[in-house]
């Protein structure tokens, strides 16, 4: 069953009848998790901020548009992940025309292990990293992730548990114990 | 117990990898960066103009042009097998996030596995000369797969697709035969990169295009896309039909129709037919196939499915005559 917020509607419908203040809820309420669905794609904190605000500077370019006002997280994520995959594209565009930087990992530091992890992520398909993300990056709950997924606890426990599978089998064959 | 302090220790590290101070939203700083955004919160959004035909086409666009369906289209073209594993750079329709709310449904869905039949013509009688049953798996990370079987049940033709490596292997079970190969560097490169979006966007919205029904399909009043110039869109737009390709599998002229539940904006029928020209999969005849999808499953478990399958130490390799 997916997950919905019915105060995000009421705050949809509000914000249409002029009322920015519950915009300005919404924001609050999802940026931060916007932020990590970004980041899962750019691997890039400043940029997945920009990503998350654009993203919602389209919502409500787009909020009369929306048919189904419970289910806002779930579509500023969707927006944030085009916006984000766009961005991703042109950052690769650039990189190649300039032939400049890596992609940077999440805070690369000199411990070995945590090398070896920040690559296990980076090695995730995009939809498994994106609710490691959103787990850890703000310590979100279930409940939570699924408000912003749209999509039940279960179908997140899965995911989760599928990715850290995959994250414990690359640290092993690295030589290193999870 | 070993197993929950492992799971445990993992939780900590990544915990402490990923964990960042909380970012307040500021919507001072929002405002100004997006003046026109915050001027129509504060004074009012426009009214939408309801528009019937403009909306059906907007969804139509977001149900083509969505990774989802955009899958859709690489089945269709999967008919020609190998055939979809060789696109060139294509002319994408600039890409749109309007239709978000709809495309939201359909990207939650990762993997698919879709079961038809796949019908082969050598005459041009109504009766196929052979019925056969199809099975395709696709992994939006891991690959693709595609499976031929004897109307019995028995798997005839094999073609995965490893997209890690960009490895192509074809089998062939009754036969013992294989064939394996690597997809040109850039190709695979780009494979990794390409959205399913703007592949189904390449062949189903841009140029001549239909939309059809609403049609009874599987009890469901779907919505249906047609293409007529499926093989001309693929070697004009997807740099298809290399001689090896043609040498194995040859697509001639053919058509797709995809039907949608308008409900679901996910596929519910996914039917094409179209010539195959005298080549190594016809027996070097030339073949009408007919195709239908019509079984589909969302979001199912590929992890342990084998996108480079190991090959059987008793099977030879196919020689593809022609090739060097």
């Amino acid at each position: 069953m997916s997950m919905t917020n019915p105060e995000d509607d009421i705050l949809v419908r509000r914000a249409l009848q002029v009322d920015p203040e519950s915009f300005g809820q919404l924001c609050r309420r999802y940026y931060s998790s916007l932020i990590a669905v970004a980041d899962s794609i750019l691997l890039d904190r400043h940029l997945a901020e920009d990503a998350a605000q654009e993203a919602l500077a389209h919502a409500c370019r787009q909020l009369p548009g929306l048919r189904r006002p419970e289910r806002f997280g779930p579509w500023a994520a969707a927006i944030c992940r085009n916006v984000a995959k766009d961005m991703l594209r042109e950052r690769v565009r650039q990189r190649e025309s300039a032939r400049g930087r890596e992609p940077q990992g999440p805070d690369v530091r000199d411990d070995a292990q945590v090398e070896v992890l920040a690559e296990a992520l980076q090695r995730l398909p995009q939809h498994l990293r994106e609710v490691v993300f959103l787990r850890f990056y703000d310590g979100l709950s279930y409940e939570q992730m699924g408000k912003v997924l749209g999509t039940s606890q279960e179908s997140i426990d899965g995911r989760l548990r599928r990715a850290k599978k995959r994250i414990a089998a690359f640290l092993r064959a690295k030589g290193f114990e999870s | 117990m070993k197993r929950k302090d492992d799971t445990d220790r993992l939780d900590d590290m990544l915990a402490q990898h990923l964990r960042r101070e909380p970012a307040p939203f500021n919507p001072e700083q929002w405002a100004q960066r997006f003046p026109e955004e915050a001027r129509l919160l504060h004074l009012g959004f426009p009214r939408p103009v309801p528009n019937r035909r403009t909306q059906l086409m907007q969804i139509g666009r977001c149900i083509v042009t969505s990774r989802h369906t955009g899958l859709v289209g690489a089945a269709a073209v999967v008919l020609m097998a190998v055939a979809f594993l060789f696109p060139g750079r294509h002319g994408i329709v600039p890409e749109s996030i309007a239709w978000a709310d709809v495309q939201e449904a359909i990207e939650q869905v990762h993997t698919f596995r879709v079961t038809g039949t796949r019908n082969c013509f050598f005459s041009q009688s109504e009766t196929p000369t052979y019925k056969m049953g199809l099975e395709k798996l696709f992994s939006f990370s891991h690959g693709y797969i595609d499976r031929t079987f004897t109307e019995d049940g028995r798997l005839m033709i094999e073609l995965a697709y490893d997209l890690q490596t960009g490895t192509v292997t074809v089998l062939f079970p009754t036969r013992k035969l294989y064939f394996r190969t690597q997809a040109p560097q850039v190709l695979h490169e780009e494979t990794q990169q390409v959205t399913f979006r703007e592949f189904g966007e390449s062949l189903f919205v841009s140029g001549d295009y239909r939309m059809i029904g609403p049609n009874d399909v599987q009890g469901i009043q779907a919505v249906g896309f047609e293409i007529s110039d499926l093989h001309s869109r693929l070697k004009a737009k997807l740099g298809l039909g290399g001689r090896l390709v043609d040498l194995f599998f040859s697509f001639g002229p053919a058509c797709a129709r995809m039907w949608v539940n308008p409900k679901t904006c996910l596929p519910l029928q996914l039917e094409a037919e179209g010539k195959v020209n005298p080549c190594l999969v016809t027996g070097y005849r030339e073949m009408t196939l007919r195709e239908i999808d019509d079984r589909w499953q969302f979001e199912v478990d590929l992890d342990d499915t084998p996108f480079l399958p190991a090959i059987p130490e008793d099977y030879q390799e196919l020689a593809l005559p022609g090739a060097s």
